[in-house]
């Protein structure tokens, strides 16, 4: 299948010079038993986006049709089930997380008969009235005779994943470590820790749960001393690899800090061939457990975006601004056609700015303050987006059952900002 | 997990290797058969539990084996010190602690 999200520019060109993926080698993978195509450097979600995949799991509950939120370890929707052979079966990994790697195959957890043609999604539109808040499908169980009959059904319209039923055939090792000082997070700020303590002669462990260092810079088009970001990430990784070889520092990625325990005693879980096949190969590890005393901490962690609140916002196509600029600035990848941005601050400027580079419509800016003039907003006005002040997203609608978002509707909010007056709808692809 | 000294090895270990032996500096009656029951009972059961600073006794059981007190903030888990069982001076700190309390009540 075609990879219609994705923009086709090499990384000279100047837009996309912060770009992480490497066209000459594409990967092939299959999702839900269907072929896709994506390129090294691509996770399954931005391989997804890139094919137009937009319905990727269901809703626990009623079965509505969920797609891709995020770009990374925040991601609630696209939750799969991976796996070649029934050893090798992991349940429940985000596809913003797993890199592609070739003959991947992944699946949705959620959605029986399929998660296009969804049996509970039908029955939720249906029936969802008579499904209160707190109603679970174990209230089936009465009459207890006939459970046996019809447990086997509501089994598979509900859960998560499923555990494999082979033995895992997989090494796993745990391994302590001491170091002076740890550093959770391999961004901007994470980076530069590494550098000032690795030159101050510290014996640093840098853990980052990418598969590569920058953190929040490789999604970002920003310059640093003139030189886009891959630069300067690139001369601070060749430094600290430098005190890598001299013993000194040790470099985690794909490797999540998962616990910060008493006395600064930390666990972090390394994941070493999960990116690069399905199964590792004989006497090498899968994934490893470092339990690490460290005698300083820093916490290098940096912030995730949170979603605005408005009818039908988890309808596939609504999306995180940070998200956006992700895809596009980081896997080269637009998400839709058409951009509706909400936003409350400068942060969703970028997300326009940054799609109407890559060569789609910006439909608006909706901005939720009276009005507001900063370095961004006069950017994206030069760019001819509109602005709307003052305003909100408050539905996001469809046109099928299990279509993408297609349309919002914006009303304008009086000045305490506790009511909405009048309607205005805009067409979207991506909100 | 704590990060204990241990006084007589005098270096920093994991919690693994050590084991809590309970309150520190309980004294048994000094004869039994002249206690009533309430103090024997005491004696044997009723620990203060306190929140914020407590003495207990730990022993180095993959190490040294060698019993020795802890002073540790039971809310923070910061370790104040560690120190032997000779050491008399916390003991004379714990005596003084216990009156207080008995002078002023809950007060404190």
């Amino acid at each position: 299948m075609k990879q219609i999200n994705r923009v086709r520019q090499n990384r000279s060109s100047k837009d996309f010079a912060c770009s992480r993926i490497d066209f000459s080698q594409p990967i092939h993978f299959s999702f839900n038993g269907k072929e896709y195509t994506g390129v090294l450097g691509d996770t399954i979600a931005s391989a997804l986006l890139a094919n137009g995949i937009d319905v990727v799991g269901r809703s626990f509950k009623y079965g509505r049709p969920r797609g891709i939120v995020t770009a990374g370890s925040d991601e609630p929707n696209a939750i799969l089930q991976l796996g070649n052979c029934e050893a090798t079966q992991v349940p429940n990994v985000r596809a913003t997380q797993q890199l592609i790697f070739e003959g991947l195959e992944c699946h949705s957890t959620s959605g029986w008969p399929s998660t296009r043609f969804h049996l509970m999604g039908i029955f939720g539109a249906l029936f969802a009235r008579f499904l209160p808040p707190g109603f679970y499908y174990k209230t089936f169980m009465a009459p207890a005779k006939w459970w046996k009959y019809y447990e086997k059904w509501i089994r598979k319209g509900a859960g998560l994943g499923r555990s494999p039923n082979r033995a895992d055939e997989d090494i796993y090792e745990v391994i302590n470590q001491h170091a002076d000082v740890l550093i959770v997070g391999a961004g901007a700020a994470g980076l530069s820790a590494a550098l000032g303590a690795s030159r101050m002669g510290a014996r640093v462990i840098l853990a980052d749960e990418q598969n590569e260092f920058g953190g929040s810079l490789l999604s970002s088009n920003i310059k640093i001393n003139d030189r886009c970001t891959r630069d300067w990430i690139d001369a601070v990784v060749a430094e600290l690899i430098n005190y890598e070889s001299q013993g000194q520092l040790l470099l985690l990625k794909h490797a999540t800090v998962n616990g910060y325990h008493d006395h600064n005693f930390l666990t972090i879980h390394e994941r070493c061939t999960d990116h690069l096949k399905d199964k590792a190969a004989q006497n090498e590890v899968r994934q490893r457990y470092h339990r690490v005393r460290a005698k300083q901490v820093i916490l290098a962690t940096g912030a995730l975006e949170r979603p605005l609140v408005f009818a039908n916002n988890d309808l596939p196509g609504c999306m995180l601004a940070s998200a956006i600029s992700t895809y596009i600035n980081r896997y080269q990848v637009i998400p839709g056609n058409t951009l509706v941005v909400m936003t409350a601050n400068d942060s969703g400027y970028i997300a326009a700015i940054d799609w109407h580079n890559a060569g789609r419509r910006v439909a608006a800016v909706v901005d939720t303050r009276k009005s507001h003039a900063s370095e961004l907003s006069k950017q994206v006005k030069a760019l001819g987006i509109t602005i709307i002040y003052q305003s909100a997203v408050i539905e996001a609608r469809r046109k099928r059952l299990n279509s993408r978002v297609c349309s919002a509707v914006i009303m304008s909010m009086d000045s305490t900002g506790d009511a909405v007056k009048g309607v205005k709808k805009l067409f979207c692809v991506t909100l | 997990m704590f990060l204990i000294h241990c006084p007589i090895c005098n270096e920093p270990r994991s919690e693994d290797e050590f084991h809590c032996a309970g309150e520190g500096h309980i004294q048994r009656p000094l004869d039994p058969m002249a206690t009533s029951d309430k103090e024997w009972g005491d004696y044997l059961f009723f620990r203060s539990n306190p929140r914020g600073t407590y003495r207990e006794l730990w022993q180095h059981t993959i190490g040294c084996r060698k019993y020795f007190y802890i002073k540790r903030n039971t809310e923070t888990y910061q370790i104040y010190k560690t120190y032997k069982l000779d050491d008399k001076s916390e003991r004379v700190a714990l005596d003084k602690e216990h009156s207080n309390k008995n002078k002023f009540g809950d007060l404190l």
